[in-house]
């Protein structure tokens, strides 16, 4: 028997497996009922059915998104949206993309907010939208929905840690970002987090990614490259001037990159730079 | 260099009043043209109906460090720049605001775009929530965003069906917009059912402008070619998007497709006015604009198109054309998406939670003498779902 099912294996050639269970464990969920009617979209037909954002949505490793709705015994209908990402740093990204600046968070999974009656929350490599249907389900109700479909993801959710790197003082509420593309414009200079800061010395943007040592050096001379700056990277603070974005001072330790963006005093801002562990 | 910029690009565009003259490029942005010549070469061509002229490249400016892309696009001389209501909950619209609050607004051709509230996204069809009145709404909020009084161009979003362009609350909306000055012209979007939506676009004599999905790897390409050139003749005025295909061949993204091959095959169709490219590095942006150097596909890009057109052969498309014909009921776009992950994604775990979630057993098949599924693609369907319904009886332990 063991023979039959090697060869199937070799059949079908050798794999990598990558699998995220298949939400199964979403079909019924405190009293919510899950509908017949799944909608599946991938990478290549997300398009479909988001348009044009779905390339925003691809960029942070879109995975695969289900489209379910669920009725409860009253007969109120929600819609659930489970967007699966790559890992649950892409799944903050796009998340913190969407999140307004000024959302009031729940505790939902990760975190959450509740805007114009839908429910949008991070749980893992979920980032999951709830929507009210007709007939509509209490607020209280999609609330309690929402963290029982949080806690199916992850029992104890949690956003990145490595958010905690920036320091506290003069951090912009709900303005921590995930880049997962082409930070700085340069090709393959991906995660990199930034935080907006206001303080007395006005406002900035900071930023942090930790990598290897070579691939620190290859996006900085890259970098260096465009802005036809000649020098080698070292180990040191730069204050560049880029024509596209301004000011700009990048600091860069062996294997890890730090500096300021979109401030016209970038050196008023050192001591947040310094405070980034 | 503000103030510089300022000055090139208000030489660089001009619209006419009505829009039905054609505008052409005025003398001053001839000789602009002529100096830039000797760095690049900037083809131009003219919207449609609109009149205006742009250059064949412009901006979907959505991803990544956008504000610094546009002030490079800005800087090369890219004239239009694409936003919409939903992008990033807004976030978009109000990054584009930032940027062009400090240029003169008559130097660009901005557009947004407003999906029709109420939609149903499986048929494309509009309830009775797409109200004229909840589209302004979402109009003004848009304007206030993008802090303008007027965008040049407003697209209906998303439109995928004749009854969805011909909506009269949808038309009705648009032609207030036009009236009350807060765009210029009037366009529609769409990604799906293209011609069906081209042809409703001339029928309701309305739109000015078409912004549709158009790629080398569409399998209606031909039939999509034609209707935009019936359309061209009709005066509408035609945008390309989506022209990299989705920028890869596979999943884990490490088969790119040659996407300066994939923007000249689009921009070698000359009723395309222009292109939206959503740029994130600079040297996409750099490599984009470098097409109008040479449209002609180099062998070598013309090789590399045919690769991925086969690539994209192998597999299902999802078009769901084959719905509902198998005899037995079974889930063809399914269990082929299963086909894909097995031999495209090499990930046979995920292949089989999908065949299990749909119910498909091995060899589902084994019980019919004939196959009643015809594919547009002419796959071998029956064949297919034997093979890949083996997976049914593979224990997890072998596959994870």
């Amino acid at each position: 028997m063991k023979k039959i099912y090697v060869s199937c294996i070799i059949l079908f050639s050798s794999l990598i497996v990558t699998a995220q269970s298949y939400p199964s464990k979403f079909m019924d969920i405190n009293g919510w009922r899950a509908q017949n009617d799944k909608q599946y979209f991938s990478p290549e037909n997300l398009y479909d059915y988001i348009n044009g954002a779905s390339d925003f949505y691809l960029g942070y490793k879109f995975q695969d998104l289900w489209v379910v709705d669920y009725r409860n015994q009253e007969g109120q209908l929600v819609t659930l949206e489970l967007y699966r990402h790559k890992n649950p740093l892409y799944a903050f990204g796009i998340y913190s993309e969407e999140r307004p600046a000024t959302a009031s968070t729940r505790s939902i999974g990760a975190q959450g907010f509740i805007e114009d009656g839908t429910a949008f929350f991070l749980a893992g490599d979920y980032y999951v939208k709830i929507f009210n249907g007709s007939p509509a389900a209490p607020k209280q109700s999609l609330l309690d929905f929402s963290r029982k479909v949080a806690e199916r993801i992850c029992e104890d959710c949690q956003l990145p840690q490595e958010l905690a790197h920036f320091p506290a003082s003069g951090k912009v509420k709900m303005s921590e970002r995930y880049m997962a593309e082409n930070f700085l414009g340069v090709t393959g200079f991906n995660g990199v987090f930034t935080s907006l800061y206001k303080t007395e010395a006005g406002s900035c943007r900071l930023f942090m990614y930790k990598g290897s040592d070579a691939d620190c050096k290859d996006f900085l001379s890259r970098y260096f490259n465009r802005l036809k700056y000649k020098k080698k990277v070292k180990v040191k603070r730069y204050d560049l001037e880029d024509p596209y974005m301004g000011k700009v001072t990048i600091e860069y330790k062996g294997g890890l990159i730090t500096g300021i963006l979109d401030s016209s005093s970038p050196e008023l801002h050192a001591e947040l730079l310094d405070s980034i562990q | 260099m503000k103030t510089s910029n300022k000055t090139n690009r208000r030489q660089f565009i001009k619209v006419t009043a009505t829009g039905l003259a054609g505008a052409t490029l005025i003398a001053g942005s001839k000789a602009e043209a002529t100096s830039r010549k000797k760095k690049e070469k900037i083809i131009y061509r003219t919207l449609g109906r609109t009149g205006v002229k742009l250059p064949i490249v412009s901006m979907g400016a959505m991803r990544g460090e956008s504000k610094a892309l546009i002030k490079m696009g800005i800087d090369k001389g890219i004239l239009h720049y694409d936003t919409a209501h939903v992008y990033q909950k807004g976030k978009n619209e109000l990054m584009v605001g930032e940027i062009f609050k400090d240029q003169n607004r008559e130097d660009f051709f901005i557009a947004t775009k407003i999906v029709p509230d109420d939609m149903d996204r499986k048929t494309g069809l509009l309830g009775e929530g797409a109200t004229a009145e909840k589209f302004m709404e979402n109009l003004d909020i848009s304007l206030e965003r993008l802090q303008m009084k007027q965008v040049d161009l407003l697209y209906l979003h998303a439109i995928s069906t004749k009854e969805a362009t011909l909506h009269p609350e949808m038309i009705k909306a648009l032609k207030t917009a036009k009236e009350q000055g807060k765009t210029k012209f009037i366009g529609i979007s769409t990604h799906k059912n293209e011609p069906e939506v081209i042809q409703a676009a001339m029928d309701a004599d309305i739109y000015d402008v078409v912004l549709t999905a158009y790629n080398f790897k569409q399998d209606h390409r031909d039939e999509l070619k034609a209707m935009i050139h019936k359309g061209a003749e009709a005066g509408l005025g035609f945008v390309a998007m989506k022209t990299m295909a989705g920028g890869f061949l596979d999943k884990e993204q490490t088969k790119p497709v040659n996407t300066k091959a994939a923007l000249k095959w689009v921009l070698q169709d000359e009723n395309i006015c222009t292109s939206i490219p959503g740029f994130t590095a600079f040297e996409h942006l750099e490599e984009s604009f470098s097409v109008m150097e040479d449209l002609k596909l180099t062998k070598q890009e013309e090789k590399d198109l045919e690769f991925a057109r086969d690539y994209a052969g192998l597999y299902c498309n999802q078009c769901d054309q084959c719905k509902g014909q198998c005899q037995k009921g079974l889930p063809i776009p399914e269990i082929m998406r299963a086909y894909m992950y097995t031999y495209g994604y090499r990930d046979m775990s995920q292949a089989k939670d999908l065949l299990a979630n749909m119910g498909v057993e091995n060899d589902p098949c084994a019980s019919c003498d004939s196959c009643t599924v015809s594919c547009v693609k002419q796959f071998a369907v029956a064949d297919k779902i034997k093979d890949v319904s083996r997976l049914a009886n593979v224990p997890d332990e072998f596959i994870s």
